[in-house]
């Protein structure tokens, strides 16, 4: 994919948070249509990348791109109607309804009210949507964020965690909802996750970060995801075996792991992953 | 953008239950004193208890409380968006965050503002009510008309509104510092009480915003024992000190949000 097609466009994302720092030098492409998992361990540093690409946090290097656009450290708003997020779980008003919880994010949207009731009844919703949203479940919490995300059609949703805390019963929903709003909808998507199968199922590519830096990229059509779980086995491994020789598990001894785990066959022969330096 | 997000801070407001009861503790508290006031006799001849008096002197005491109401809603603006996380539900729409202080600053002000004068008017209910409104008068002596300190009356309440505004900016940018809504109220009615002091402590004290706070509102019950409204160089200097920190304090809220990482 070239990166004049990428409806979003990342190059050399970084953040520190004083000395530390929480992610370095991400470069990546979403292309129209596509779902992008990113995955990584806790603390690897993707709900930063989510949270720069929303606004939330200011980067320190690095510049992203919607359709061409700049859109971090810029004074504009106009560029995130054209993005939908949900960062981490979906945090509402509590003493307010669901509905009037939506109605509040359509009118900072400038969405007609109209939608509102379609997206609840999209999302399976509409018979609860009177209850305060400190009385929905987990479930519900999460089906509510997706109806924020989508409510303006945007061409780009931004989903961090979307099952975390559910029930299996819960994800399967949550993972048929994104897939049908996404897929169906021609939808890009950008994916975080610490579930292999959840992105397994959901993504077209994915993305591994590791101590804030992109270690893989590996297409999962034809079982790509084999490679994924590669890597992650490796990776725990080679850390696991850092920590008993006293070794320093650094970005050298992290890439090697990586490049290992790369080119380890996998049984499904999955699409050849691209190394990352 | 800003009168939306100003309707949904009120859409927030009464959809909870503390505000109305801050408002009952708030409207009690002037009506206990007003009436205490206009039912104890005077202790001499030479006392008296006149309209004006009543009225400044009741709404004096209920600015005690509307101050704490004000610093707890104030710190609670942004330490609760924080709290709930629903900051980050705000800022991924199309909302700038210059627009968003704003918003919560005018919000407070306006709420600070129509307290005040429903405080105001519940006031010249109850003078109405108990020793009427009428003038001045010491040993059948008029020392004031009615139709003479009315203009003083609005004066002074225009001007305690004034002095309300660097008390809401100083509670929003307190909040901003808070991922804690009780941390934040505890430490916004904290430094307000610290500052009140501050400024009979020091000697530059009357640089501090609250000195002024309660200025207007006596020199309304001396007017209501026959002394004139005087329009002097204190009150001109409580004018300037609230504008300046109005400016100071809202202008930091907004650098503060603006250069913040929200959930980091």
């Amino acid at each position: 994919m070239s990166t004049a097609q990428a409806i979003l466009r990342v190059e050399g994302l970084g953040k520190r948070f004083g000395r530390f720092t929480a992610l370095r030098d991400l470069s990546f492409a979403v292309a129209p249509g596509e779902t992008l998992g990113l995955l990584g361990r806790n603390g690897a540093g993707k709900s930063t990348a989510i949270r720069i690409l929303c606004n939330l946090l200011r980067p320190s290097a690095g510049q992203a791109w919607l359709r061409g656009e700049a859109i971090l450290g810029t004074r504009g708003v106009a560029h995130r109607r054209l993005i939908g997020a949900v960062v981490e779980a979906p945090r509402f008003y509590p003493q307010l309804s669901g509905r009037r919880n939506l109605a509040l994010v359509a009118r900072l949207l400038g969405v007609e009210d109209g939608r509102v009731d379609a997206m609840l009844e999209r999302v399976d919703l509409a018979a609860r949507a009177h209850v305060p949203f400190g009385q929905f479940s987990m479930g519900m919490k999460q089906r509510l964020g997706l109806a924020a995300a989508f409510l303006h059609r945007p061409p780009l949703v931004i989903l961090d965690e979307p099952t975390t805390g559910l029930d299996p019963v819960g994800q399967r929903q949550i993972r048929d909802l994104i897939r049908a709003l996404t897929h169906d909808a021609g939808v890009s998507a950008l994916l975080c996750s610490h579930l292999l199968d959840e992105v397994g199922e959901l993504c077209d590519r994915a993305l591994v970060i590791e101590q804030g830096a992109l270690i893989l990229e590996q297409p999962l059509a034809g079982g790509g995801i084999a490679a994924v779980e590669a890597c992650f086995r490796k990776l725990a491994h080679a850390r696991d075996g850092a920590a008993r020789d006293g070794a320093a598990w650094d970005g050298a001894a992290r890439n090697g792991a990586a490049q290992e785990a790369a080119h380890e066959p996998a049984a499904a022969e999955p699409p050849p992953p691209q190394e990352r330096p | 953008m800003i009168l939306e997000l100003m309707r949904q801070e009120a859409t927030k407001l009464a959809a909870q239950r503390y505000p109305y009861l801050l408002l009952a503790a708030l409207l009690a508290l002037q009506v206990l004193r007003v009436l205490t006031l206009a039912f104890t006799p005077p202790e001499t001849a030479l006392d008296v208890v006149s309209a004006p008096q009543l009225w400044a002197e009741g709404l004096g005491w209920a600015l005690r409380l509307l101050v704490f109401v004000v610093l707890v809603q104030g710190a609670m603006a942004f330490s609760q968006e924080f709290a709930l996380g629903t900051a980050k539900t705000v800022l991924v729409l199309p909302v700038r965050r210059r627009d968003w202080c704003l918003a919560k600053l005018a919000a407070l002000v306006l709420l600070a503002w129509a307290l005040l004068a429903l405080l105001a008017l519940l006031g010249a209910v109850l003078v109405a009510l108990t020793i009427g409104w009428s003038d001045v008068v010491r040993e059948g002596i008029v020392l004031r008309p009615l139709a003479e300190y009315w203009r003083a009356l609005l004066l002074g309440l225009a001007l305690t509104g004034l002095q309300l505004l660097p008390l809401c900016a100083f509670a929003l940018l307190v909040g901003l510092f808070f991922s804690n809504a009780g941390a934040a109220v505890g430490v916004a009615v904290l430094l307000g009480m610290m500052l009140e002091s501050a400024g009979g402590l020091l000697r530059a004290g009357h640089w501090l915003f609250l000195y002024h706070l309660h200025r207007p509102l006596e020199l309304l019950t001396r007017l209501g024992k026959g002394i004139p409204f005087t329009w002097d160089e204190a009150l001109h200097e409580g004018i300037a000190v609230s504008l300046a920190w109005f400016l100071v304090l809202g202008g930091a809220a907004w650098l503060r949000l603006e250069r913040m990482d929200i959930g980091s």
